[in-house]
């Protein structure tokens, strides 16, 4: 029983002779696959020219151009490479000078909308300066009043000279402090428009400066 | 779809839109539909990313949606809208033939922005006119709105553009999926004043959408089919570039084309009266026209080509019986009654597309071959060695190559039950389908490669043609002569010729792609008009 099956597995299954292969004559095997760049039997012609081809190319150029710069070319995030480099700063996306395009929101779906977060200031939370300003801005008009008031008794014969000099001093003294605080405030402004502004953050008084030498003064060490 | 084909859209769209985009539109492509969380899911980005992939794709007419049963939105892409990004410069060159230059930047504009109101359209056409026109300065005056509006009412009429799916929306008045027309009659409604209005939709802010009353939306509801010759409270409606009528005309043009190279001039004007008449008469799907009688055709044509009837007679009789079945008589009424066979021109077009492939591989011999055996559907082998005149050896091995490249294939037929190869007949015989699928799909590996190639290309020269680009920047502000020529200097010689040899080898790889576009429509063509569209089932 068990021989019946054996004589199945010799050879082949088909008569080679009827291929027209000799009985001796071994198949070549096919091993691997087909070149990837197969011989090429003729060379290929060049493309056809003319000026309507011509024509569209320029088009294709300006086309793929107009797409780039286009709103619908979704740029992928920029990634942090190893290191943050000066350099990032000034490296522009394809399309980073285009306009944002806002799709209308009357033909697609809702749910691509992107819900807009809200942001809460949580730190950092800055003084309103414009509303400070106008709030001591009557104090200034006061002030004024305060010193014509002052150059008033001025002209006037030497009465109150003491008083006078006494008052003086105190609006000198007011309008200093006021000068003072506008700077500050003028200081600050520039300092939250250029947050990196290398100045700034970096301050030497001076203090620290020759104290290495004085101390190499008192003699070599050996 | 085959893989090809989805990896020459991929490349199509890294190109266009960049790489999000691209996985956000393969990843719809390999699936059939899909809502968001699965697109989110599966490709593993941002879903604002995708989101933002997701509009432009809408917006560029690629993807469509719809609301599934579990009322869910879901998205699905065509590659046959990606594809077509590759004929882009083809519609705009036809659009420029047909209509001009106000029709050619029409075209564009609604191309490159994918969908676009009207007003938008014709605003940014009217200053790009302008300003080529003060460049230029031309005497022409300037160009107003109402020259473009009547450009695109022509266009409109032509087809060749068209309004957008209109969208339905659910009790909340968002937008859940994109109507399908059932009546597409309704999308080349013509242009109305208040398409012209400036779109508001961009501007708009979130929330306005939802404040959209409810009561309207009820009362848009029970007037959904009067609605729409009326402008919706959403605003102007969207148009697009109808790229199937851009199509019809192509083929039309290589109908006419293949007429001229086949009979003369002459003949092929007397079909392009044909295919003109027949374009209003038929349904532009059809694969025979309407038929046409000898003095309607001899009335249509051109006044400067007019012909005596002898003379017409004439070149519709050679129509009718050398153009491989083109145009067919139907009857002798109205002096003879004559068909356009689209289908047929079709097939002939594609035949002679598939021969030029034969000759350009194998050789003219074979082409011989193979022409035997398109004529004779099924052949032996000893017969097709006769008939094309070859010497056995040389016939043999011409067969056997094109046999190991599908472009010929082999018919058993038994005598007896056992498929003994020496009781067996082997007929060779050309299955013009297939061919043309194989075809299709090397010329989509092809399309794809030299896309790869060119943007090898430019990459690996990119320092230099950034280098050009700003020098020219910088020549096209300043005025003086002796500093232009100094920035000039900038780029050496050898940078000169190296950047003069991208150029080069960038044309001639764009030129191969609309070249082999072209080839790809013909194919494309064929294919399509063996597939016999689906019964209508009718409720």
């Amino acid at each position: 029983m068990a021989g019946r099956g054996r004589g199945r597995g010799r050879g082949l299954s088909i008569n080679i002779e009827a291929l027209g292969l000799g009985r001796g004559e071994i198949i070549p095997s096919v091993a691997q696959p087909p070149p990837l760049y197969p011989p090429l039997l003729f060379r290929p012609l060049p493309p056809a020219r003319d000026t309507d081809l011509d024509y569209m190319v320029a088009l294709r150029q300006e086309l793929r151009f107009a797409l780039h710069k286009s709103p619908y070319y979704v740029n992928a995030p920029h990634k942090a490479k190893d290191i943050e480099r000066y350099s990032d700063k000034y490296i522009l996306g394809a399309n980073d000078g285009a306009q944002k395009w806002e799709p209308d929101w009357n033909m697609f779906p809702a749910e691509l909308q992107e819900k807009k977060k809200r942001k809460f200031k949580t730190s950092g939370a800055k003084p309103n300066l414009k509303a400070a300003r106008k709030v001591k801005a009557p104090d200034v008009s006061e002030l004024l009043e305060k010193l014509e008031k002052v150059d008033e008794t001025r002209e006037n014969p030497e009465e109150e000279t003491n008083e006078n000099e006494e008052t003086e001093e105190g609006v000198k003294k007011e309008k200093n402090g006021d000068d003072e605080d506008e700077e500050e405030e003028e200081y600050d402004e520039e300092d939250l428009e250029e947050e990196t502004d290398y100045n700034l953050a970096y301050f030497d008084n001076g203090e620290g400066y020759g104290d290495d030498d004085e101390d190499d003064d008192e003699g070599p060490t050996y | 779809m085959s893989r090809l084909k989805l990896e020459l859209c991929e490349q199509l769209l890294k190109e266009c839109y960049g790489e999000i985009v691209a996985s956000v539109g393969m990843s719809l492509l390999h699936n059939k539909s899909s809502p968001l969380a699965m697109i989110i899911h599966r490709t593993k980005m941002e879903a604002k990313q995708i989101k933002q992939a997701l509009c432009s794709l809408i917006q560029q007419n690629i993807v469509t949606f719809h609301k599934n049963n579990a009322g869910l939105t879901e998205y699905s892409g065509s590659s046959d809208a990606i594809l077509c990004r590759l004929r882009f410069p083809h519609y705009i060159h036809c659009a420029k033939t047909l209509f001009g230059d106000a029709a050619e930047f029409l075209v564009e504009e609604l191309l490159v922005q994918g969908r676009s109101t009207l007003g938008d359209a014709v605003n940014k056409t009217v200053n790009k006119l302008n300003e080529s026109l003060a460049v230029s300065k031309s005497s022409i005056p300037e160009i107003s709105q109402n020259l473009i509006k009547d450009k695109v009412s022509i266009l409109v009429k032509a087809r060749l553009i068209r309004r957008c799916h209109d969208v339905s929306r659910d009790k909340d008045g968002k937008v859940i999926s994109m109507d399908d027309m059932s009546n597409p009659e309704i999308l080349f409604d013509p242009p109305r004043e208040y398409d012209y209005e400036k779109s508001t939709g961009s501007k708009r802010s979130a929330g306005e959408i939802c404040e959209v009353p409810l009561k309207k939306i009820k009362l848009e509801d029970g007037e959904e089919a009067s609605s729409l010759g009326k402008p919706s409270e959403t605003g102007p409606s969207y148009w697009c570039v109808n790229v199937h009528q851009f199509h019809h005309h192509f083929r039309d043009q290589a109908i006419i084309s293949a007429v001229a190279k086949i009979i003369d001039q002459k003949a092929s004007e007397v079909m392009r009266t044909m295919l003109r008449l027949s374009e209003t008469k038929t349904v532009p799907t059809d694969s025979i026209s309407a038929h046409l009688s000898f003095t309607e055709i001899c009335t249509a044509m051109p006044k400067d080509k007019i012909m005596t009837s002898n003379v017409m007679d004439q070149y519709l009789k050679c129509l009718s019986e050398n153009c491989s079945g083109f145009v067919t008589k139907v009857g002798e009424s109205g002096g003879g009654m004559f068909q356009i066979n689209f289908s047929k021109a079709v097939e002939a077009l594609c035949i002679s597309e598939i021969e030029t492939i034969v000759l350009e591989r194998f050789g003219s011999k074979a082409l011989r071959m193979y022409r035997v055996l398109l004529a004779e559907k099924q052949v032996e082998q000893k017969q097709v060695e006769e008939k094309a005149m070859l010497p056995p050896k040389e016939a043999k091995e011409l067969l056997y190559k094109m046999f190991a490249e599908n472009f010929v294939t082999l018919t058993e037929l038994s005598k007896a039950p056992d498929h003994a190869p020496a009781r067996t007949f082997y007929f060779f015989n050309v299955n013009l389908l297939q061919v043309s699928r194989m075809l299709l799909e090397k010329c989509y590996k092809a399309t794809a490669n030299v896309i790869v190639r060119r943007q090898k290309c430019m990459s690996e020269n990119k320092r230099l043609l950034d280098k050009q680009e700003r020098v020219d920047a910088i020549i096209s502000s300043l005025d003086a002569a002796e500093q232009k020529e100094e920035i000039e200097q900038m780029v050496t010689l050898s940078e000169r010729k190296q950047l003069k040899k991208v150029g080069e080898a960038s044309k001639v790889l764009e030129t191969s792609e609309l070249l082999l576009d072209r080839t790809i429509f013909i194919l494309e063509a064929f294919i399509n008009s063996t597939i016999k569209p689906l019964p209508v089932i009718k409720k």
